[in-house]
C-alpha cells in the first residue's frame, strides 16, 4: 500500500475517494473482520459491523485529524460497532450485554462456521468471562498478535496496563480450562 | 574521566518492579495455553473476502433514501387537537368567567329548556313580578287581525274554542 498520508489525501478528495476507498478496504478488510470477530462471534454479526465500520470510514473519513495512524482509528471505530452491534441485540432480546455473549457462545456449537472442538469452545467461554476490556487485550494479542505499540494506540492505554491487563487475563482463562 | 570511573556510575536503565519475577511466568503461561489451544476455531464462506469489497462500495454507491417526515402524523395529531381541545377548554371557562346575561341566551334555547325541564305555570309565575303586567305593558303591544287569525289556526284546536 501507497504511503499513509498520500492515501487520507485521496480519501479526503472527492475526485479520488472512492479508488482510495478500495484500496483501503482491501488493505484491512481481513484484520478488521477478525478483530470485529472475536468480540462478535458469528460471522453473519461479523459481516454486518465490518461493512458498517468501513461505511462508517468513509462518510466519516473528513473528521479524521490524523492525530493517530489511519487503522488505529479503523480499529477503535471496529470496536466501538461492534460492541454497539452486541447491545442492540440485548436491547432487541431484552436481556443483558453478558447474556447476549454467553447466548452468542452457545450457538456455536450449532454454527457451520466454527469448527472448533471443545477446548475452543471452553476458551471462548473463558474469555466471556473477562471484563470487556480485557478480553479486547486478550483477543488482540492471542489470536491476532498485536504489537504492544499497536494496542496501545487502538485501545488509548498504555504500554505497561495492557501487559498487565493480558498477563492476568492469561491466568484467569488458565485457571478456568483446568477448572474441570 | 578515566574507564575505571564510569564503572562506578550507573547505567541509569531500570525495568518495571517485579519484571523478572514475573518474567517466567508471564512466557510459561502464554506458550502454555497457546499448545493448548492454538487457534479460534472460527471459519469464513469460502471467497468471502473477495466479495467483501463490491458490497461495501455497493453499499455506499446506493444513495440513502431521503428521510420524509410527514407533517400530519400519529403524533403531531395529538399534539394539535390537545391543543385545540385546551383552547377550547379556556376560551369557554373565560367566556363563562365574564358573565351570561339573559340577552346572551337564544330564545329558542330558552324555551326547550322550560319545556323539558317540565315547569309548571305556578313555578313559572313566581318568576315574574306584578309590576310587569301592567295594561300598559299590553297595550302597547298591536296585533294585526290577521297574524291574530293566523296564531289561531296554528295553534288552536277547535276543542280549546268549546272550553273559551
Amino acid at each position: 500500500m501507497q504511503d499513509e498520508s498520500i492515501l487520507i489525501k485521496q480519501l479526503k478528495s472527492n475526485k479520488s475517494k472512492e479508488q482510495a476507498f478500495k484500496e483501503l478496504v482491501t488493505e484491512y478488510k481481513e484484520r478488521l473482520y477478525w478483530h470485529i470477530r472475536h468480540i462478535v462471534k458469528s460471522h453473519d454479526d461479523a459481516d454486518d459491523v465490518l461493512q458498517n465500520t468501513f461505511i462508517k470510514v468513509f462518510k466519516n473519513i473528513n473528521n479524521f485529524k490524523g492525530d493517530s495512524k489511519i487503522y488505529s482509528w479503523m480499529y477503535r471505530i471496529a470496536t466501538n460497532e461492534s460492541i454497539t452491534h452486541i447491545n442492540k441485540n440485548a436491547k432487541r432480546l431484552q436481556i443483558s450485554s453478558e447474556e447476549t455473549q454467553e447466548l452468542a457462545i452457545n450457538n456455536l456449537t450449532a454454527d457451520v462456521y466454527f469448527e472448533g472442538e471443545y477446548i475452543q469452545l471452553k476458551l471462548q467461554q473463558a474469555i466471556a468471562t473477562l471484563p470487556q476490556k480485557q478480553q479486547l487485550v486478550f483477543n488482540m494479542k492471542y489470536f491476532q498478535d498485536f504489537k504492544y505499540k499497536d494496542r496501545s494506540e487502538m485501545l488509548e492505554t498504555s504500554e505497561g496496563a495492557l501487559k498487565a491487563s493480558y498477563h492476568i487475563a492469561v491466568k484467569k482463562i488458565e485457571s478456568y480450562l483446568t477448572s474441570d | 574521566m578515566k574507564l575505571k570511573d564510569l564503572k562506578d556510575i550507573q547505567s541509569g536503565f531500570k525495568v518495571p518492579k517485579g519484571y523478572f519475577e514475573n518474567f517466567e511466568d508471564s512466557i510459561l503461561s502464554h506458550t502454555s495455553l497457546k499448545e493448548k489451544v492454538s487457534d479460534s476455531g472460527f471459519s469464513i464462506p469460502e471467497g468471502y473476502f473477495d466479495t467483501i469489497e463490491d458490497n461495501i462500495l455497493s453499499r455506499i454507491s446506493q444513495k440513502e433514501p431521503v428521510k420524509v417526515i410527514s407533517l400530519i402524523n400519529r403524533k403531531s395529531i395529538l399534539y394539535v387537537s390537545s391543543i385545540a381541545a385546551a383552547l377550547i377548554l379556556m376560551f369557554n371557562l373565560i367566556d363563562r368567567k365574564a358573565g351570561i346575561d339573559i340577552n346572551s341566551i337564544e330564545t329558542t334555547s330558552i324555551e326547550r329548556y322550560l319545556s323539558d325541564e317540565d315547569f309548571g305555570s305556578d313555578e313559572l309565575a313566581v318568576l315574574f313580578d306584578y309590576s310587569e303586567f301592567l295594561d300598559d305593558s299590553f297595550n302597547s303591544i298591536s296585533f294585526s287581525e290577521e297574524a291574530m287569525e293566523d296564531y289561531v289556526i296554528d295553534n288552536l284546536e277547535l276543542d280549546d274554542l268549546y272550553i273559551e
